[in-house]
């Protein structure tokens, strides 16, 4: 018994991890850049959805989340217009961009920490405490929502991917810039529908974490794992982004109780280190961007 | 006319110069956090203070002295807790500082307060290693952690019969000096450790852990953290229908606790400072009787604390007057001689070391309340 439930918790973490990577990704694919503000939308993304729940108590869960994901969309629209796409046109060093991602990140933090205060909050809804028993297995209900979502997800991506010219756009770019802005494509339009969708999966993962623990400015360090869990599956790859976060999810959970819980955070990255030395490129690679 | 107005002017210095030889005036510095995070702290206690220093001077209990309190903000950062003492002690001339709230804040004030020679009180800092320091200008009313875990072990032992205990620590300075405590007493009582385990700071999923503690099977549960990380265990210990006696440290009184933990929380027990109830003394019962005939609920127990530590700071200088004149010196001399004082959290005594014996009392939520379970005092 406890290993099944010890194997759905990993699951759903590592959902939750696999959203965040693949906002990484997301952005990756159009921008060439490493977004290590990520865990800090997805930190925004809960407490957006928090102020929503404060304001209509009554709302559904669903429609929460679909707040959330608007509002980060939108805040995520603006960052790339006024912070990432001026630094990039002017051909900022990779260095410069790191850290600029790095600085939004904190930023981010601190407001939060202003606006939201110090101490964590919580979902004041049933959802957060709700238990439902399958097979003799207590589950968390938000369980199904998190593993729902994520299903949804790959569907909507891979549908935008392979049957939208906005999702063959953003392909395009992804492998070449240069010959997909030669062929009509903007770039600038790919890199602002990149950042809106990745934004809008890190809030996701904000408001569907909350329920199954809380939500603090400090929860941006999520991100990391993501990232370890982005680089695993390769970075750019949407596929990837998601078995990565499983693999950092599972791996936790089980390698935390074999080997100790107190080394549990570190076994991310001992999988992305284990992964890198066997496969540099990453479980997923695909064909490199051009510059 | 100008013969009348300097007579008249002559009466009122006369008069003012009266007032001030029959009070003399005290300057006492209470340094905390006002604002930001911990913020709850000082005002609390700052109000908890304040009530009883209005009470104390309307009673006459300070004699011919007066005493003036002068605040300061810390904002619960170690730095302007020092910078605040360094000009209370240079400018206001203050007789003594009663602070701070947190251990890192009160370790920055001693920085401070032993050169200059100047005593300190602090009502809540809980680190063991205050008081380990040899400093002859530093005491205080909390309990260490070390008393405070110490005490939990023996409370589970004699009060709830625990045999197998199992422990989940907070892997930093404080969850792991509230284990070496609690593990001391628990071994020493011949008592078994189903399991020691210590968990990241930064931990969210617990569930490994709790697997195999359910594995073990203890009949107690003890969870030595913060109440960000005991709030998550207790709920993922309902959600895996873990049912054991649970001490989750000093967070059932923590209103996010019992928000982070959801139902699981019913029945989780810890221990406070102080518990408005718990003391069945007359100046239990009449703080609290107080307390309510002004602000029409129970007072908190950093109130309560706050409270307290000017009950003993009165005491101190009825003492330090009735033996000649009250100095700096003076002042230190007389809280090292309080000795069974009745005060709103029992009977305190200030031990030679800085540290204080009280009563600790241990209570349990039930129906998102707090009652009292047992009070230990030893």
């Amino acid at each position: 018994m406890n290993a099944v439930i010890q194997i759905l918790s990993g699951l759903t973490i590592g959902c939750i991890y696999g959203l965040v990577a693949l906002g990484f990704s997301m952005i990756f694919r159009a921008m060439g850049l490493v977004n290590f503000a990520q865990g800090d939308i997805m930190m925004l993304g809960g407490f957006l959805g928090y102020t929503a729940l404060s304001i209509a108590p009554e709302l559904p869960f669903v429609f929460i989340l679909v707040i959330a994901m608007i509002a980060t969309g939108l805040f995520g629209f603006v960052i790339e217009r006024v912070a990432y796409r001026p630094a990039l046109k002017r051909n900022a060093d990779q260095i410069y961009l790191v850290l600029l991602t790095l600085g939004i990140g904190i930023v981010l933090a601190n407001a939060a920490r202003l606006f939201w205060g110090a101490n964590p909050v919580v979902y004041k809804i049933p959802l957060t405490f709700d238990i439902v028993h399958v097979g003799g297995y207590p589950l968390p209900r938000v369980y199904f929502y998190i593993v729902g979502f994520m299903t949804l997800t790959i569907i909507a991506l891979n549908l935008l991917f392979t049957k939208t010219w906005t999702g063959l756009a953003l392909r395009a770019v992804s492998q070449d810039p240069t010959t997909s802005r030669l062929m009509g494509i903007d770039p600038g339009r790919s890199s602002s529908v990149a950042f809106v969708i990745a934004s809008m999966l890190g809030a996701a993962a904000g408001v569907l974490y909350a329920p199954l623990f809380y939500v603090s400015f400090d929860m941006g360090a999520v991100g990391l794992k993501a990232f370890a869990a982005a680089i695993i599956g390769s970075l750019g790859s949407v596929f990837g982004a998601v078995v990565g976060g499983l693999i950092v999810g599972l791996a936790e959970t089980i390698g935390g109780q074999i080997i100790g819980t107190e080394f549990q955070d570190s076994i991310a990255f001992a999988v992305m280190i284990a992964v890198l030395l066997l496969r540099p490129q990453g479980l997923f690679a695909q064909n490199r961007r051009v510059a | 006319m100008l013969r009348n107005l300097s007579r008249l002017g002559a009466l009122a210095l006369s008069l003012a110069l009266a007032g001030q030889a029959s009070a003399q005036t005290l300057k006492i510095g209470i340094v905390g956090p006002l604002s930001g995070p911990s913020a709850v702290y000082g005002t609390e206690t700052l109000e908890g203070a304040r009530f009883a220093l209005e009470a104390a001077q309307a009673s006459g209990a300070l004699g011919s002295y007066k005493i003036e309190l002068i605040p300061d903000d810390s904002a619960g950062n170690p730095g302007r807790a020092a910078q605040a003492t360094a000009r209370m002690i240079a400018s206001d001339d203050v007789l003594m500082v009663i602070g701070g709230s947190t251990s890192a804040e009160t370790q920055a004030m001693i920085e401070v307060t032993r050169p200059a020679e100047v005593f300190q009180f602090s009502p809540l800092a809980q680190a063991t290693n205050l008081t380990q320091q040899g400093n002859k200008w530093f005491a205080r009313l909390s309990q260490t952690a070390d008393a405070f875990a110490g005490n939990a072990a023996i409370w589970a032992i004699e009060r709830h019969k625990a045999k197998s205990v199992y422990m989940l620590v907070r892997n930093d300075n404080y969850g792991q000096s509230l284990a070496e405590a609690f593990g001391r007493e628990i071994e020493a009582k011949g008592i078994k450790v189903a399991g020691r385990v210590a968990y990241e700071p930064a931990a969210k999923d617990f569930k490994p852990i709790l697997s195999t503690m359910g594995q073990a099977n203890p009949d107690f549960v003890a969870i030595l953290g913060l109440y960000t990380d005991t709030g998550l265990i207790v709920k993922q210990m309902g959600e895996l229908g873990i049912k054991v006696p649970t001490y989750a440290n000093t967070s059932p009184a923590i209103p996010q606790f019992i928000e982070i933990a959801g139902p699981a929380s019913d029945g989780a027990y810890g221990a406070l400072y102080y518990f408005a109830g718990s003391i069945d003394t007359a100046a239990g019962k009449k703080f609290v009787a107080d307390w309510n005939a002004k602000f029409k609920r129970d007072p908190s127990q950093y109130e309560g604390m706050g409270y307290d530590t000017m009950l003993v700071l009165v005491e101190a200088v009825k003492k330090a007057s009735a033996a000649g004149k009250v100095t700096r010196e003076s002042i230190r001399d007389a809280f090292f001689k309080i000795a069974d004082l009745p005060v709103a959290s029992g009977n305190v005594s200030i031990l030679p070391n800085g540290d204080v014996k009280r009563p600790l009392p241990f209570v349990q939520l039930k129906d998102g309340k707090l009652k009292l379970d047992f009070l230990l005092d030893k």
